[in-house]
Parts: C-alpha cells; structure tokens; sequence
C-alpha cells in the first residue's frame, strides 16, 4: 500500500518537468506578536520536491513539510510553549502542497492547500523565483491561528497576536 | 519528542527525570502530552501570582521604609509589616513552587536565554525571601544596644531591597523577545 501511494506521489514528477529536491539552505520563518514584545522563530530542516516545467506550467508542483519541533525562536521555554499549545505530539508537522503554480517572469502566483495543526485551508500566495543555478523561491503569507484552531499561548494576562506571518526561503537543488 | 530533555534543571530532574521522585514513586502517572498541559497552567499561575507577589513586596518595602521613621505609630505599622510579610512570604512560596516543580519543558536550549536568566535570578530572590522573615525577627527581637538593632535592620533592609530588585529584574526579563 506504502509503495503504490508512494510510487503515485512521486509519477508526475517522474513523468515531466524537472525535479528539485528541497536544500538545508533553505529556511521558513514565522513571525509572532505580543504587547510584550514581537518574536521570530526559524526552522532550517525542510524536506519535499519541487515539480518546474517552464514549457508546461500545467506540470508545475509542489509538496513541503517541516517538523514543528525544529523551529526554534531562541527561547526554549517559548518554544516549547509553542509545541504544547500546537499538538505537536498530535500534528507534528505543517504541510504545503501545490499543483497550481504559474510563473510569470520571475514571479509565481502559488494556489496551495496548507495543513497545520490537523487542519487544511487553501492559500494563495505570491513568491519571486529564480531558476539559475536550482530552484529558488521567496515569498511571506499571513495567517490566523483561528482558523487552524490552535489555541494561543498566554504570557502574563495576554495571548499572543492571532495572525501569524510566514516568510519563506527555499533553495532546492 | 516524546524523550524527556536531558538538559533540565537540577530541580526538574530530581523530580520528573526517568529516574525522578516522581516517576519512582508513582506519584503522578500520565502521558507526556498531560503533562506539558499541566506545565502550562502551572506556569501560567506561576505568572499572575508571581507578579502580584512582587505588588506585596513593593508595599511591604514601603510599609518597612515607613517603620524605619516611626514614632508614635511604631506599633500599628510594625504589626502591619509583620502581616503583610506572611502573605507575600506564603504567596511568593506558592509562586515559587509552582515554577520549581512543574513538569519539563519539551525542550531546554544550551544557551543563554531570557528564561535561563530568569532561572538564575530565581536563586538570588529565593535564598533573599528565605532568609528575610528570619532577619526581620531579628530586627524587632531584644537588642542590647541601639548599634545592634541598627545593624540588624541595615541587614533585613539590605536583603529587603536586593530581593525585591532582583525580584522586579526577574519579571522583567521574561518580557524579553531573546
């Protein structure tokens, strides 16, 4: 069962385009906010591929995942908050996948489904790419923590802000 | 994930490391998930008590500086200091319990942090709020000269302040973003 699902994962990319696997240069950053102070964690530990056809954009595809465990703000204690209030044991990882890239230029309008904290909602989102020298793409998105029903973590009488900013920086080889 | 930190506080290991009073004993049987969740309200509490614990304090400091130029209202104000300190003694005791002995974090860095520093200062306000209802006895006790006394409060005033600084310090420092 393991095999076909994977074999069926990996057939567009077999079939068409070219295939970039996901780099350790690649990083994903979050932003949060409180009254306190506004902070940003980091994760480096990113893995998926990344389907490029510049002749057929049809073919264009993506699938990332990152363990949540593997970002880090700087403040252990944070972060472990973070983990906690995120299920982490439950959902230990976000997902995004795409089958719905175009490219324009240098430009890439991105309609992908992102799954956190068990919960997949559609995203569209812009990024600058570059295609020399492997793949690379930077963008940010925001998004609400409601609407992935997380429920946020409180220091002092306050939680922390709801909308969360994502920035990305993917290298892929 | 599921592993307990190597790297947690002496007082955390002793009672929540695998081989930890708690685990021995069987005192506290959940899962690790259960656990993180009663660190988080553990922690939580630890804030709000903590914070208005640092309120007595700072009225207590008053009340004491107060004392120090008392003259005819020397014996209503030293029975107020001495009430007001069992409360802020048994709510910082509360506070302070409830930090030291919550479950572990899932994750504890090796470097310096804000929390870590918070740790550390814990130590000093600590040993200070022990140590203050003892040097306060001493201050009221039966002195055989007035030099005696004076020492005897230069001390309890000394301790007083640098707790409740450190104290202050210490809260602030969580509001830090590193």
């Amino acid at each position: 069962m393991t095999v076909r699902f994977t074999f069926l994962y990996l057939l567009p990319y077999l079939l068409f385009g070219q295939t970039f696997e996901v780099s350790k240069a690649s990083k994903i950053t979050y932003y949060g906010s409180h009254y306190a102070h506004d902070w940003q964690g980091h994760s480096s530990v990113i893995s998926g591929r990344i389907l490029y056809d510049a002749d057929d954009q049809t073919a264009n595809s993506c699938s990332l995942r990152v363990d949540l465990v593997t970002f880090n703000s700087g403040v252990s204690n944070r972060d472990s908050n973070m983990l906690t209030n995120l299920d982490a044991f439950q959902y230990p990882d976000v997902m995004f996948v795409s089958n719905e890239i175009s490219v324009e230029g240098m430009k890439a309008s991105i309609k992908g489904q992102l799954t956190f904290h068990g919960i997949t909602k559609d995203i569209n989102l812009t990024a600058d790419i570059s295609v020399t020298d492997g793949f690379k793409a930077e963008g940010s998105f925001t998004i609400l923590l409601s609407d992935y029903e997380v429920e946020r973590p409180a220091l002092l009488f306050k939680k922390i802000g709801d909308e969360m900013k994502l920035k990305f920086h993917i290298v892929a080889k | 994930m599921y592993t307990l930190p190597d790297n947690m506080p002496l007082q955390t290991k002793l009672l929540w490391a695998e081989n930890g009073l708690l685990r021995k004993t069987n005192l506290f049987q959940v899962d690790r998930p259960r656990e993180l969740e009663l660190r988080t309200k553990m922690l939580q509490l630890h804030q709000k008590l903590a914070l208005g614990t640092l309120g007595l304090m700072f009225a207590q400091g008053y009340l004491g500086f107060q004392l120090q130029d008392a003259t005819t209202n020397y014996m209503e104000l030293s029975d107020r200091h001495a009430a007001l300190g069992k409360v802020a003694f048994g709510s910082y005791l509360t506070s302070a319990m409830l930090s030291y002995t919550a479950p572990p974090a899932l994750r504890y860095n090796r470097k310096i942090d804000s929390i870590r520093i918070h740790r550390w200062l814990s130590i000093i306000h600590f040993t200070g709020m022990l140590a203050l209802p003892y040097l306060g006895e001493k201050v009221s006790g039966p002195h055989d000269s007035i030099k005696s006394r004076d020492r005897a409060l230069y001390i309890h005033r000394g301790i007083a302040v640098t707790t409740i600084s450190t104290m202050a310090l210490s809260a602030l420092i969580t509001f830090l973003p590193f």
